[in-house]
């Protein structure tokens, strides 16, 4: 019973009082005389040898659970002896914040709470950091757990100051020992160090939401001032969950404190990346919090929380902010736009922990789920959201991102996850926009999936499964929905028009695999103008790709002329205008050879040929 | 007949003699018997009482060298007294 601690509070009190008394006596007593010069250096001493005893007894006398007991009346001076006495009679005694912390035993579960918290403030830090001190710790925040009003009376005997002194104490070994954050691993595989901070954070969480208003409010300040940023991060990701304990505003200040304080030159050391992802995970935690922390915390900060931490958190957290449970996509703009605007002006980071290719900048993987359900409003088409049954979204700027987005999908591109992403989602609102028949949806959705096409051959991608997949599907919802294909003939004109020369020959002769005599023969198309444009687009990709000046399409032949002059000579005249055309711009025999392979698989896909046998011979 | 240099240490030998009595009455040296067991009881108790201890050794000790001091003051005014009287005998010499 070496642990326990008796005393009489109010003779605790007089004996302060006349500790400070006897100070200042000892402080006047000696004169400065230099004959006194060694008399004043002993009595310094002896206030020396007394001066942690004032604070120490304001502490002691503070305790709550002694309250009105004298040491006298158990009628021994054996502490042991006293101790039984006290709890026979009801009563609980406090721990002697100078021996080693004992267990306490037979106490219910709020003076449990109280006890371990007075303990704790009383304590030396040095004797809060040892092992056994931790274990007990935990063990005693197990029991206060159980019982919501225990978590009050603990945090209230605790008091902010040590509270917070206690979770800074608990990190601190990470910043000596960096690999005690992934080692050391509970059975859950909880970093030791940091399962009584959770432990703390859900009492803590759960005295806040049973204290709202000034009790909660006042420990806003330290907790924002006075914590390390892992400490400040976990403790409050750990009740995060509680209802009532943290606002969204709250989560929003602690996770940009603790991205603040980790500092720019510092996010490559192990316990700043955990904290940083902790801060990241606490705000995936809220999707308010989240968007408003992209919308709102200053620049350095943002770019540092989407480059420098755990890319799952960072994925997570920027779910988060366009969650749509919470959000409709008109609400995402203002942060969506500034992730684009700052990932897409950095310098990528190039290091261990990032994995990226020196040589080669690139986003880290993932990211590409964020952006793809805003395909519509990133490309400024944003009429079809309506096609989900959402209201078309508010996005203001319609053409602004188009460059930015092209930029971030070529950073992403680099990552195999990421087109098959942005593809699947490409086609939904393609596949939707077909099975609604409006032209002007059709033709935006088919810019959106150009766009991306592009992308791909700015980076030499092999085309991806769901690129033909995509135009498959799109052919067979075309011939199901009974869409007509000459109304989109200027649109499928801008989608191959946008893809590499063996991708139109791919798409052109695809074409021929459908049944397209009689599709052509019942919507009555106009094949030699479908030849006509497909001819020309293809040619204009070729150039593109050859890095050639686009060709001016002329407008398509009349059916007069094709009546006066026959089949034969409109297609030889088209292709020699072509022709004429690459010949003006410097192509040479080579250049000439594929623009006829080009057109001569054109023709045979549509029937353009200039055989004349064909659709409508 | 004392020298003015004599008078001087001689005051302040006493000074220091006051101010030794004035530490051997310190209440700090009382201390203890306001921290006994019917104060309080435990490690805290023991460790206090033992700090107590340490600062009276050293108030006491203070106390002594006060004294200490007191008393070379005081024999430097004696020797300042008997060399101002030396002086003065020789002076009627001449």
């Amino acid at each position: 019973m070496g642990g326990q601690l008796a005393f009489d509070r109010d003779a605790i009190n007089v004996l302060r009082m006349h500790l400070r008394g006897a100070f200042n006596e000892i402080d006047r007593a000696i004169g400065g005389d230099s004959a006194a010069a060694t008399a004043r250096t002993r009595a310094k001493r002896a206030i020396w040898a007394l001066d942690a005893w004032p604070a120490r007894l304001a502490d002691i006398s503070g305790c709550g659970v002694m309250y009105g007991y004298r040491p006298s009346e158990p009628g021994s001076g054996l502490i042991a002896d006293a101790y039984f006495n006290l709890l026979a009679g009801g009563r609980t005694m406090v721990v002697d914040p100078l021996a080693t912390i004992a267990a306490m035993q037979d106490v219910d579960a709020i003076t449990r709470a109280r006890l371990v918290g007075e303990t704790l403030r009383a304590a030396d830090l040095d004797e809060l950091a040892l092992a056994e001190t931790k274990l007990w710790l935990r063990e005693q925040l197990t029991v206060i757990e159980s019982a919501p009003a225990a978590g009050t009376a603990f945090m209230r005997a605790v008091g902010v100051e040590r509270f917070l002194e206690l979770n800074n104490l608990y990190v601190s070994p990470a910043r000596t020992h960096p690999l005690v954050v992934t080692h050391d691993l509970m059975p859950d595989g909880t970093p030791e160090l940091l399962a009584t901070i959770d432990a703390l954070g859900r009492v803590f969480g759960t005295y806040r939401a049973a204290n709202p208003g000034r009790e909660q409010a006042n420990w806003n300040e330290p907790l924002l001032t006075s914590m390390e940023p892992l400490a400040l991060a976990r403790l409050v990701r750990a009740g995060v969950g509680i209802d009532g304990a943290w606002s969204d505003r709250d989560v929003q200040l602690a996770a940009t404190t603790a991205l603040e304080g980790i500092g720019p030159g510092f996010v490559r050391e192990p316990i700043n990346a955990v904290a940083g992802a902790e801060a990241l995970w606490l705000l995936a935690a809220r999707p308010t919090a989240a968007q408003a922390f992209l919308e709102e915390a200053e620049r350095s900060i943002v770019e540092s929380a989407l480059l420098h931490f755990d890319s799952a958190a960072r994925n997570a957290m920027l779910f988060s902010s366009v969650d749509d449970r919470v959000f409709q996509a008109g609400d995402v703009q203002l942060s969506m736009q500034r992730v684009i605007d700052i990932l897409t002006s950095t310098d990528l980071p190039i290091g261990r922990y990032d994995a990226l290719d020196p040589f080669r900048p690139s986003l880290p993987t993932g990211i590409a789920a964020y952006f793809a359900p805003f395909l519509p409003e990133l490309f400024g088409a944003n009429d079809l959201r309506t096609l989900t049954g959402e209201s078309a979204s508010a996005w203001s700027s319609s053409t602004g991102l188009g460059a930015d987005a092209a930029q971030l999908f070529v950073l992403m591109g680099h990552h195999a996850d990421s087109f098959p992403i942005l593809s699947e989602a490409a086609n939904l609102y393609f596949g939707l926009a077909i099975t609604s028949g409006d032209v002007g949806l059709i033709e935006d959705s088919g810019r959106i999936i150009s766009s991306l096409l592009e992308v791909q051959n700015h980076l030499n991608l092999t085309k991806t499964e769901e690129y033909h997949s995509f135009v498959d599907w799109s052919r067979s919802v075309a011939a199901g929905a009974g869409v007509s294909l000459l109304e989109e003939v200027p649109f499928l004109g801008k989608l191959v028009g946008a893809a590499d020369a063996v991708g139109i020959v791919d798409w052109a002769l695809g074409i021929d695999s459908l049944d397209l005599h009689d599709e052509f023969a019942r919507m009555e198309f106009d094949q030699v103008a479908l030849s006509f444009t497909l001819g020309w687009s293809a040619v204009a990709a070729w150039a593109s790709y050859k890095h050639l000046p686009m060709p001016i399409i002329p407008p398509p032949p009349t059916n007069d002329a094709e009546a006066g002059e026959g089949g034969t000579d409109v297609i030889d005249q088209r292709d020699d205008g072509i022709i004429a055309w690459a010949k003006s711009r410097g192509a040479g025999p080579h250049d000439i050879e594929e623009i006829e392979a080009i057109l001569r698989s054109v023709d045979a896909a549509t029937g353009g040929n200039s055989g004349g046998s064909y659709l409508f011979g | 007949m004392t020298s003015p240099h004599a008078d001087q240490l001689r005051a302040r030998a006493l000074a220091l003699r006051n101010q030794a009595r004035n530490l051997d009455d310190a209440k700090l040296l009382s201390l203890h018997l306001r921290a006994g067991i019917d104060v309080w009881i435990g490690p805290t108790a023991t460790v206090f009482l033992h700090d107590l201890s340490t600062a009276a050794h050293h108030v006491r000790t203070a106390a002594q060298d006060l004294r200490e001091a007191a008393r070379s003051l005081e024999q430097q005014a004696m020797a300042a007294d008997s060399a101002a009287l030396v002086g003065s005998r020789a002076g009627g010499a001449f």
